[in-house]
C-alpha cells in the first residue's frame, strides 16, 4: 500500500466506523429503518417516522454518542501527539502526565462544592496545574529524563486521584452517583448539547495544533538544538501544552477519565506513516476518533451492560505500553 | 565578519565569571576555531555565540550590528548552528530532518513551502548526500548523521556557520573528508566558520585563525604557525610537545 493510500484509509477511517457503530446496539433496529431515518432526518419526508422510538434511538442516542466519542478520541490522541513530541518522550499521554486526573478532580470540586465554577475552566485550571506538577517534578539541569517524567506523571495522578476521594467522601450523596458514573469514564450521556460543547473545546485546542504541527518536528531534537534553529522553545511549549490540556480537559470534563487512547494511537500511526508530524498529528486527529468510536461500540455491545469505555481502553493499552516498554529498553533511561 | 567584544559570561546565582574578557574576530570565508583543553570554556563560549547561553557582559557583533539581545528567530537568520551528532527521539528521514533548518523562515501557523523543500534539497545536494536523503537519520553512519546536520545549516542560509567538534565521533578519514568539505564551503560561498577541535594538528591543518583558551580566558589568537607553538601548548595542555616541520607543513606531537 502507498503512502497516500494509507493516508486516504486513515483519513475515511472515522465515517467508516461510525457507519458501522450506527448500525450495531442492544435495541435491534435493522438496518433498513436506519437508513430511512437518516434520510428523514436530511430531507424530512415522513412525519410519523420523526416521532418513532427507532429515531430516538438513532438520532438522539447512538449518533451524538458516536460523535462524542469521536471527538474525544480525536482530542485524547492528537494530545498525545503534541505532549510526546513537546516532552521528547514516546511514553508518555495525557493520562500518564495526570492531565485527565487533574481535569477530573477540577470537575469533581465544581459539581461536588463550587457551582459557580464553569466545569470546563475548573478542569483546565487543574489539568494545567498537574502537568505543570509533573514537569516540575521530573526537570533536571539537562533536561527531563524520560522514566522520571513517568514516575512524576504516576505521582501527580495518585495526588489527585486521592483528592478526587476525598471529594467524592465529602459530598452530598444525591450528588456521590452522578460523579463516580461520570469519573468511570463513559460515552453513555452523550446528548447533543453536550457534544456541542465537546466540538466547541475540542476544536479550538486541537486546531492551532493542526497549524503548527510542523514545528512539533523540530522542538521534538531538543530545546538546545530547537533554539538554535530559530525557535523560542519556552513559550511554544507552553503554547502547545496549555491547547492539549484544553481539548483534554473539555473530552474529561463530558465523558471522564479515558486513558491509553493517547499513548497508543500516536504509535499505530507513526508505524504506519513515519515520525514527521506534518502527517502524523492530523492522521491522528482521525485514528483517534476511529479507534475511541470502535472502542466504545464494543463496550456498549460486547455485554447486556455499558461496560464503562476505560476498561476497554485500558485492556488494550496496558499490554501495548509493556510492549513499548520491552522494546525501548535501555534507551529509555537516557 | 563575527566580533566578539570584552566578553564576560557567568552562570546566574553564582560569583565565578566561566569566560573572562574574550575578544576576537572572525572573517568571512575563513575558518576559526576555538581551541582548548577540556574545561578552558571553549563549549561555553560557543554556547554563547550561539545564543543558548546569555552573556553577563560585553557584546556579540555581526558585521556593525550588536547580536547579543536578538531573539531566537532573527539570531536563527544570521548563525547557524552544527551540534554533535546525536540521536533524536524520533527517526526522521535525512530530508525532514534538513528542512527543519528551514523552521525561523516558516511562520508560526504554518508549514514549509516548496521554495523551502527547493533549498533543503539544494543543501543535500551539495554536500554530495541526496543518495541519503529518504533514509532514516537514526540509521546512517556517524559521518553521514554530521554531513546531513551541516546540510541542515545550510539550508539555514546564513552567513555564519558555528561547529561543535565536528570531527568528535569520526573515524580518521571521515575527519579529514568532513574538515575539507567545510573549508571549500567557506570559501565557495564565502561564510564565516568558527568551530570547536580537540586536536590541534586538525587546528593546525585546517584552520586559518585560531583562538586558543585556557581556564576561561584567551592565551593567544592568531594563524595556526603563530599560535601553536611549543611554548603555548606546554602551557595550556601542561604536557611537552615538539614541532616536527617539513617545508610549509608542521606537526605536533607530544613528547612521551
Amino acid at each position: 500500500m502507498g503512502k497516500g493510500t494509507k493516508k486516504a484509509v486513515l483519513f475515511l477511517s472515522p465515517f467508516f466506523v461510525s457507519l458501522v457503530a450506527l448500525f450495531i446496539g442492544v435495541y435491534g433496529v435493522s438496518p433498513e429503518v436506519i437508513i430511512k431515518i437518516l434520510l428523514n432526518e436530511l430531507i424530512g419526508f415522513d412525519g410519523e417516522l420523526k416521532a418513532s422510538a427507532e429515531r430516538a434511538i438513532v438520532v438522539d442516542i447512538r449518533l451524538p454518542r458516536i460523535i462524542m466519542a469521536g471527538l474525544v478520541g480525536a482530542a485524547l490522541s492528537t494530545a498525545g501527539v503534541t505532549l510526546q513530541a513537546v516532552f521528547r518522550n514516546p511514553l508518555v499521554d495525557p493520562y500518564i502526565l495526570g492531565i485527565s486526573a487533574g481535569s477530573a478532580f477540577g470537575c469533581a470540586i465544581a459539581v461536588g462544592f463550587f457551582h459557580f465554577l464553569p466545569l470546563q475552566l475548573s478542569a483546565f485550571v487543574f489539568g494545567i496545574l498537574a502537568v505543570t506538577l509533573a514537569y516540575a517534578i521530573a526537570k533536571t539541569q539537562e533536561g527531563v529524563p524520560r522514566v522520571s517524567l513517568i514516575l512524576a506523571g504516576v505521582i501527580v495522578s495518585a495526588f489527585f486521584s486521592a483528592l478526587v476521594s476525598i471529594v467524592k467522601f465529602l459530598v452530598d450523596p444525591h450528588r456521590l452517583q452522578s460523579i463516580v458514573f461520570w469519573l468511570m469514564g463513559s460515552f453513555n450521556l452523550a446528548e447533543w448539547r453536550a457534544v456541542k460543547t465537546a466540538f466547541l473545546g475540542i476544536v479550538l485546542g486541537i486546531l492551532p495544533l493542526v497549524l503548527m504541527r510542523w514545528r512539533l518536528n523540530v522542538i521534538s531534537l531538543g530545546d538546545e538544538e530547537a533554539k538554535t534553529l530559530g525557535i523560542n522553545v519556552e513559550r511554544e511549549r507552553l503554547i502547545l501544552v496549555a491547547l492539549s490540556t484544553l481539548a483534554v480537559s473539555v473530552a474529561t470534563s463530558l465523558c471522564g477519565i479515558i486513558g491509553w487512547v493517547g499513548l497508543i494511537v500516536p504509535h499505530i500511526i507513526r508505524m504506519v506513516i513515519g515520525p514527521n508530524h506534518r502527517d502524523l498529528l492530523p492522521l491522528a486527529i482521525f485514528g483517534g476518533a476511529s479507534f475511541t468510536i470502535l472502542a466504545d461500540t464494543i463496550a456498549r455491545s460486547i455485554t447486556k451492560f455499558d461496560i464503562p469505555i476505560g476498561i476497554i481502553t485500558a485492556l488494550s493499552g496496558a499490554p501495548f505500553f509493556a510492549y513499548l516498554l520491552r522494546r525501548s529498553g535501555r534507551e529509555l533511561w537516557r | 565578519m563575527l566580533r566578539v567584544k570584552n566578553l564576560y559570561f557567568r552562570h546566574r546565582g553564582t560569583g565565578i565569571d566561566i569566560l573572562r574578557d574574550i575578544s576576537f574576530e572572525a572573517r568571512e570565508g575563513e575558518m576559526t576555531t576555538l581551541l582548548g583543553p577540556n574545561g578552558s570554556g571553549k563549549t561555553t563560549l560557543f554556547k554563547c555565540i550561539a545564543g543558548i547561553w546569555k552573556i553577563s557582559k560585553g557584546d556579540i557583533l555581526f558585521g556593525e550590528k550588536s547580536i547579543k539581545d536578538y531573539n531566537y528567530r532573527e539570531r536563527a537568520k544570521i548563525i547557524s548552528v552544527v551540534p554533535q551528532e546525536h540521536q533524536p527521539v524520533f527517526p526522521y528521514t535525512v530530508f525532514e530532518l534538513v528542512l527543519m533548518g528551514r523552521v525561523s523562515r516558516v511562520c508560526l501557523f504554518s508549514v514549509p513551502t516548496k521554495r523551502d523543500e527547493e533549498i533543503a534539497e539544494e543543501a543535500l545536494s551539495l554536500l554530495g548526500i541526496e543518495h541519503l536523503r529518504d533514509r532514516d537519520y537514526t540509521k546512517i553512519s556517524g559521518g553521514e548523521r554530521q554531513l546531513a546536520l551541516i546540510a541542515r545549516a545550510l539550508a539555514q542560509q546564513t552567513p555564519l556557520l558555528l561547529l561543535d567538534e565536528p570531527t568528535s565521533h569520526l573515524d580518521f578519514k571521515n575527519q579529514i573528508t568532513l574538515l575539507k568539505k567545510i573549508k571549500e564551503l567557506a570559501r565557495e560561498k564565502n561564510l564565516t566558520v568558527v568551530m570547536t577541535l580537540h586536536d590541534p594538528n586538525l587546528a593546525m591543518i585546517f584552520s586559518d585563525r585560531i583562538v586558543l583558551l585556557n581556564k576561561g580566558s584567551i592565551l593567544c589568537t592568531g594563524s595556526p604557525k603563530e599560535v601553536l607553538n611549543p611554548a603555548n601548548l606546554h602551557n595550556v595542555y601542561e604536557i611537552e610537545v615538539s614541532i616536527l616541520s617539513n617545508t610549509d607543513k608542521c606537526y605536533i606531537y607530544p613528547i612521551i
